[in-house]
């Protein structure tokens, strides 16, 4: 075989290497996630109460159109990517480009303050923000301390979101500046330089330097950033469930888990449920990148 | 390319390597059991296993209560790893039954059933054949703190009947005495009564246990609006959410607002709340504050306003259960061995260590459940909570007691403060229930 | 410019950053406190600790000795430390190789690949983790930390990642050193890589991270105490019907050290830019 590999042009060798790089990782990708998802794609005919199946896709299907519990768990799935995302990601740039300056003092603190947060296990910071935002834990303490009184963090339907999105924001905004300050390093100082020769001020600096450069990563983070928030359950299920009605803050991820754990478990209508979370990542991915090629 | 190769091959035998220690689970000679709370169920399998003695291996897992039910339900759907013996909550355990027929060990032949309380032999049946070995009882009651609250309370709550303390406890009181007597420590101490979490079903279910209803029918259907146990509940919920009394001039709430276990839990030894009615497990937590010692006293469940309704009730109760095709028989005679024979007087040690209330009928008339109980000033309260365990309302809790029990308090904030009629909350929960079913 | 002029002129100047100061410092409050009260937990005892009090209690080693007696915890952490470790090295070294193969040797039918790849990453694991670990069992690795670092090995995630990192790199000096005869995968190992070291960097603390925390897939795939991972432990100890607080705050310190520790060690690569590498 090595002698046929030996006679190839220059080009098909390089296809062929290219192939030897990815081979490895298709290897492991197609045991543990192909597979299992073909599987899952047989679910999804399916209508389960535990072990006990029938053939019913026509059935989930119509199930879907007409579960109203999915409605709502669709519209806060998306109250929180749609409000959550864009602002957690222009902190995050913010954040890298300011940490980014040679001259600023105490960057490595900052930074490995603002990073922290990422660090924690999500069931350790859900039970740590459940604690502090009891009713009388120590957030509400303060604020009745500065006369603005108790807030139902945990119980009330529209704090609930908020203190879904202050959760977020705080675990995974540092987690985000990462990949921004890393895509910062690779850019060469001498453009910076070049551009103040030429008069430029920080602000286009930013906008017409900074920013283009970074685009491969912004897209990487916006990309991920949309398929972790509608894939959002950690902090719903911990954080909020059991303090409080769970009507506001019910995410995709949560009811696909219920319909599999808590109610009686079906796993086919569940798995097409979480079809529905990828049709709608798939989505708005293909639209990212689009946008991402058209500004090119 | 040979790099490629030697990293591959490297990588193959790391892994083989770590590999080791697959478990075969079943069948391999060692009894494996599941369960949670150390402090509890772990601690009495440990008891078990040392009473028991013998050439068996037995080996105890511990998990939490939720992530045992998510693991064994992965594992019951997929042949995955599973033990021998496992602990399920008998409100799951309907939905596990009929969801995962033939995984369970049919226990019909090998366990006597007539020796336990037949309520919660009921609960591990399924098409006819019992596959439990019934655990702890749930059976509530009410502990009061004998410190807190004081004659005038009692006097000022204007009971038929009833105007001191000793009165108030031995009597059989409703939730519109309770919630009365509630009102009045309140307005004299600006402390709550009680610690209530509206998020959390368990209150609910004492409430509509002690009517001898349930969320769903004896056909399984779900059933709330114009059940008067549903409603009866519903409306003293209402009744405590919005029993606000005048503290020197602030509008104070008789409860106080829990979210999670640790926050429904702490009031009670803080003093922050001077009741809690609920599961005779509670015990062990409220023992756990020895400075309270003599302040607590134990009384009976209050009772709803409608008729057939009675001062008994329960809250959560466990069962073990043998998963088919493991070491059955070695699990068998193990579990046959504490549980139904009592070998060593186990029910008179995990009763007086852990506060745990067998459902063995027999073990009732021992020493141990006779005792006077120092920390509840020389009461009788195991004999209490044993003789009120006899007069639970038997209830079929179905498979849908968690989609109920959501669907219930998703929709009741807009009828407690007032917002939905009661008509209107029941029927929208009542519609989100029947959705959850698939 | 007189010396008192020069310092006048540098403090005024370094005011101009004020505001940025002022603006981090508060971040940093915010992203740290927690932190902050968790190490007080940490050494206060249950009471304490939910009754909202901040101090440094003197229950430390009494909280560390309940932590230690309860069963395994070590053992817990020590099979975190190697399911980490060990996917983080095989992780980077097979996600990066494919990377590379993407994007430098991009081809149509790469590229379609690719798509297909980005679409499975969009599946939410809640779906896949029955399926998978039917596929676990099917291999004979269940309740194995095998099955923990294999399943991670080749993450879409990481291949995104590396593959929009390289997008930038300068394709000719790759081309140059075509041409002076090396074969491709001494280019990747010697050229490329060194190049990459931010990127290496940052994946490596994000897979560590994902594994360390790694919570429902151990929970499915785990099934005997000694070899359950910490995050399983933590859930444990908080949900006991008698949480001890203190008790949980410590263990959840523990947790979180080593990611801090491997933070602290990996961070100095986003530290002044590696561009010269380039050159």
């Amino acid at each position: 075989m090595l002698k046929k590999f030996k006679n190839l042009s220059c080009k098909k060798r390089n296809v062929v290497i290219g192939w030897v790089f990815i081979i490895p990782a298709l290897v492991f990708i197609t045991i543990f996630v192909i597979i299992p998802i073909f599987y899952s794609l047989f679910l999804v005919t399916q209508s389960c109460r535990g072990i006990v199946c029938e053939q019913d896709f026509t059935g989930n299907l119509a199930k879907l159109f007409a579960d109203v519990q999915l409605r709502q768990v669709l519209i806060n799935t998306f109250i929180f990517f749609l409000i959550q995302v864009p602002i957690m990601l222009t902190l995050a740039l913010i954040f890298a480009v300011i940490l980014n300056n040679p001259k600023l003092k105490f960057r490595g603190v900052f930074r490995t303050a603002i990073f922290l947060p990422a660090v924690t296990s999500l069931v350790a910071y859900s039970v740590l923000f459940k604690m502090m935002l009891a009713p009388d834990g120590i957030v509400n303490s303060a604020l009745d301390f500065f006369g603005i009184g108790a807030v139902g963090w945990l119980t009330h339907p529209t704090w609930q979101r908020v203190t879904i999105i202050i959760a977020l924001l705080w675990r995974w905004t540092g987690y985000n500046m990462i990949f921004y300050l890393s895509g910062l390093q690779g850019i060469d100082k001498e453009i910076f330089e070049a551009s103040i020769i030429d008069g430029a001020t920080k602000r286009q600096q930013f906008f017409k330097i900074t920013i283009p450069l970074l685009k491969p990563i912004i897209l990487f983070t916006t990309v991920m950033s949309t398929i972790g928030t509608l894939q959002l359950f950690d902090e719903p299920f911990n954080i909020i469930r059991g303090s409080g009605t769970t009507v506001t803050t019910m995410t995709l991820s949560q009811y696909v888990y219920n319909l599999s754990f808590v109610y009686t478990p079906n796993f086919g209508y569940a798995a097409m449920i979480a079809y529905v979370i990828m049709i709608f990542a798939a989505l708005l991915t293909i639209i990212q990148f689009r946008i991402a090629k058209e500004d090119k | 390319m040979k790099k490629i190769l030697l990293l591959l091959i490297t990588l193959s035998l790391a892994i083989t390597l770590v590999a080791c220690g697959g478990d075969d689970g079943n069948q391999d000679g060692k009894i494996t059991i599941w369960a949670w709370d150390p402090n509890f169920n772990i601690d009495i399998m440990n008891r078990a296993k040392e009473i028991y003695g013998g050439d068996v291996e037995i080996e105890i897992v511990e998990m939490a209560k939720g992530d045992l039910e998510t693991k064994l339900h992965t594992s019951l759907s997929t042949e995955g790893d599973l033990p021998d013996i496992v602990l399920i909550e008998d409100y799951m355990a309907p939905k596990y039954l009929a969801s995962y027929p033939g995984k369970f060990a049919d226990l019909s032949e090998s366990i006597d059933h007539t020796k336990f309380i037949q309520g919660k032999v009921q609960i591990g049946t399924y098409d006819g054949k019992q596959y439990s070995v019934p655990f702890d009882s749930g059976v509530s009651g009410m502990f009061i703190r004998n410190d807190l609250v004081l004659d005038v309370d009692v006097a000022a709550a204007n009971l038929a009947g009833v105007s001191t303390f000793d009165e108030f406890v031995a009597a059989d009181i409703t939730w519109d005495d309770f919630i009365a007597v509630g009102q009045a420590y309140t307005s004299r101490t600006g402390d709550a009564f009680m610690a209530q979490n509206f998020a959390d079903g368990g209150g609910f279910r004492v409430i509509l246990n002690s009517t001898q209803t349930w969320y769903t029918d004896s056909s399984g259907e779900f059933d709330f609006v114009g059940n008067p146990g549903i409603e009866e509940a519903a409306e003293v919920y209402y009744k405590i959410y919005n029993a606000e009394v005048d503290y020197n001039g602030t509008m104070t709430e008789i409860y106080k607002a829990a979210t999670d276990w640790g926050t429904w839990v702490d009031p009670l030894s803080t003093g922050e709340a001077a009741t809690v009615t609920t599961g005779v497990w509670i015990t062990g937590t409220v023992k756990s504050n020895a400075d309270n010692s003599g302040n607590w006293t134990v009384m009976k469940t209050p009772r709803a306003n409608i008729s057939g309704a009675v001062n008994y009730s329960n809250l959560g109760g466990s069962s073990w259960y043998v998963i088919a095709d493991s070491d059955v028989d070695e699990s068998v005679d193990f579990l046959k061995a504490i549980y139904q024979e009592n070998q060593d007087g186990f029910y008179d040690q995990i009763l007086v260590n852990n506060g745990a209330m067998g459902s063995l009928l027999a073990a009732k008339s021992s020493t141990a459940y006779q005792a006077n109980d120092s920390y509840f000033s020389n009461a009788k309260v195991w004999n209490d909570f044993a003789s009120w365990a006899a007069l639970i309302p038997a209830i079929d809790y179905g498979q849908f007691t968690y989609e109920a029990d959501e669907a219930i308090i998703n929709a009741m904030p807009g009828y407690l403060d007032g917002t939905k009629t009661l008509t209107q909350f029941l029927t929208e929960a009542e519609t989100a229930a029947r959705a959850k079913v698939q | 410019m007189s010396p008192i002029k020069k310092t006048i002129f540098k403090f005024l100047k370094s005011l101009k950053r004020l505001p940025a100061y002022l603006f981090l410092s508060i971040v940093s409050f915010f992203c740290v406190f927690p932190f902050l009260w968790m190490f007080f937990g940490a050494t206060m005892t249950s009471g304490e600790v939910s009754s909202g009090v901040i101090k440094i209690g003197s229950n430390f080693s009494e909280n560390l000795k309940v932590l230690f007696d309860q069963s395994d915890f070590m053992q817990a952490f020590s099979n975190s430390v190697v399911a980490a470790v060990l996917t983080t090295v095989f992780a980077l070294f097979i996600s990066s190789l494919a990377a590379y193969g993407f994007e430098i040797f991009s081809t149509k039918v790469k590229n379609k690949i690719f798509g297909v790849l980005l679409l499975t990453m969009m599946v939410p694991f809640a779906a896949l983790m029955i399926p998978l670990y039917k596929v676990i069992i099917f291999l004979d690795l269940s309740n194995s930390i095998a099955s923990l670092i294999v399943p991670a090995i080749a993450t879409v995630f990481l291949i995104f990642f590396f593959k929009q990192s390289l997008k930038k790199f300068p394709r000719e000096i790759i081309q140059s050193a075509r041409i002076d005869g090396a074969n491709e995968f001494r280019i990747f190992r010697s050229i490329v890589v060194p190049a990459m070291k931010p990127a290496y960097a940052a994946a490596a603390i994000l897979t560590f991270m994902t594994s360390w925390n790694n919570f429902l897939w151990p929970l499915i795939t785990l099934s005997s105490n000694d070899k359950q991972t910490l995050p399983l432990k933590i859930s444990i100890l908080s949900s006991s019907y008698t949480p001890n607080y203190g008790v949980v705050l410590l263990a959840i310190v523990i947790a979180t050290l080593p990611s801090i520790l491997v933070f602290f060690a990996l961070q100095k690569h986003f530290v002044a830019g590696l561009t010269g590498a380039v050159k």
